[in-house]
């Protein structure tokens, strides 16, 4: 087979790549022979790919690969022991919450319900309050101005229990003990916006950011659309959503979702 | 029939701590088989050493939580680069859309390039051309041309078409040679080929 420049050329990657058959191969080996400027041309291809492969070599900290077995094993341990105290302390918690459950439902009268409530309250002693679902304001109709969307801590949390998510809730189990913990004295801001996002005028995006360390990257690293597509009288949409993922530890994503209905 | 019922249970617990014997020393052969490619995809996906790092630890944590349940169906190796490869994207989507957000509330960006984990002139140039990438592009030229996989090995792991390999490499490839090309003789190959 004689191939011409115009066919050894298009052949040369995948010459290199070893993906021709071995009559194709052939064919470009006797072109490369007798033509000079494809032999060139395959060479600046050999030392392209040469190129690549000379990143291969990575040079991480001196014992960084050394150490990172026992560092891996620490973890481990770390993370068990974690979920043998938060397994002790949900055992009290759902205790708990029986136990003032009962008692509200005997002692007291019913509290007016919400005008729109969302959901039935928590488990294990967490409910949404209802101003913080106040805090949910609607996009605006101006979609060029972010809205912004208070959220505090215990929200996010007990969100994530709400919709009874069990892959969610036992990855954030290890860490979220002492940093989801329900004080209010120490809870977190999470500041939402909207956003017309930019695949569909129709819908909105979420962005999030944790604003109780503004100098440090937060530990927020996700926030997604979720679609809002009703349209309510004001041409606004009925409710909205907000995904987000939480990193209580930079290797521990989590979804959650809040939801605002107007 | 006590004695008996006791040693059983005796032998039980050996048994146990046998199995987790095995299953630390499994992990370790893991991690010190696996530990350089694993941290070479981490670091040229996303440049920094602590990211590289996470992609790390988190991969081999994962690996380790499903190691009992590992059939050997795919290869370790295979198994290793498809967590870490999906972490790896997942980062980059995560930290594109948070710059995103970022120059949103502080009307600022803050792409502010890491200091180089490459010592020589020629990776560093090479690093930086893979960061002009899409990361979908990226990851198969990491996985092909750097790691010396298969593309029906990129394939699985990406699980995408072979074909869907083969292009994003032609045109990730396209456009680091246009990149390097200071770095080789380049022979306008890239625009006659396409």
């Amino acid at each position: 087979m004689l191939l011409t420049c115009r066919e050894a050329r298009l052949r040369i990657e995948d010459f290199c790549d070893g993906l021709l058959s071995k009559a194709e191969s052939l064919a470009v080996e006797e072109h490369v022979a007798h033509c000079a400027t494809c032999r060139r041309r395959l060479l600046a291809e050999r030392s392209f790919r040469a190129l690549l492969r000379a990143a291969r070599e990575v040079t991480p900290p001196p014992h960084y690969f050394e150490s990172l077995f026992s560092r891996l094993t620490a973890r481990l341990e770390a993370e068990q022991t974690r979920r043998r105290r938060l397994s002790y302390a949900a055992s009290w918690a759902a205790l708990a919450s029986v136990v003032t459950t009962l008692t509200i439902f005997l002692v007291q009268k019913p509290a007016e319900p919400l005008p729109r409530p969302l959901r039935k309250p928590i488990a294990a002693g967490w409910t949404l309050r209802p101003q913080e679902r106040r805090n949910f304001p609607p996009p605006t109709a101006n979609k060029s101005v972010p809205e912004r969307i208070e959220v505090s801590r215990d929200v996010v949390w007990a969100s994530l229990v709400e919709q009874k998510r069990p892959a969610a809730v036992e990855e954030i189990l290890p860490t979220s003990m002492e940093s989801l913990s329900p004080e209010p004295e120490t809870s977190d801001t999470w500041l939402a916006f909207a956003v017309p996002s930019a695949d569909s005028p129709s819908l909105w995006k979420y962005e999030t950011q944790r604003m109780s360390e503004p100098d440090i990257l937060p530990p927020v690293r996700r926030s997604e659309t979720e679609p809002t597509p009703t349209p309510s009288e004001s041409g606004l949409p009925a409710f909205v959503s907000v995904a987000m993922t939480v990193v209580s530890e930079p290797t521990l994503p989590v979804e959650i979702i809040l939801q605002k209905h107007r | 029939m006590a004695l008996t019922d006791a040693l059983v249970v005796g032998e039980k617990a050996k048994e146990l701590e046998r199995n987790e014997a095995n299953l630390e020393e499994a992990f370790e052969t893991l991690v010190r088989q696996h530990r350089e490619a694993i941290y070479r995809v981490a670091i040229r996906m996303t440049h920094r050493h602590e990211d590289a790092d996470d992609l790390v630890q988190e991969t081999f944590l994962r690996a380790y939580t499903s190691l009992q349940r590992f059939r050997g169906e795919a290869s370790p190796a295979t198994w290793l680069y498809r967590i870490v490869t999906n972490l790896a994207l997942n980062l980059l989507r995560h930290r594109s859309r948070f710059q995103r957000a970022a120059v949103l509330f502080r009307g600022e960006s803050e792409s502010v390039t890491p200091p180089s984990v490459d010592q020589d002139e020629t990776r560093r140039a090479v690093q930086a051309a893979l960061e002009m990438l899409p990361p979908s592009q990226r990851i198969v030229v990491v996985l092909f041309d750097i790691e010396g996989l298969s593309a029906a090995q990129i394939a699985e792991i990406l699980d995408i078409p072979e074909g869907t390999v083969r292009s994003r490499l032609h045109y990730a490839r396209r456009h680091l040679r246009r990149r390097l090309s200071a770095f080789f003789e380049e022979l306008d190959h890239a625009s006659h080929v396409s």
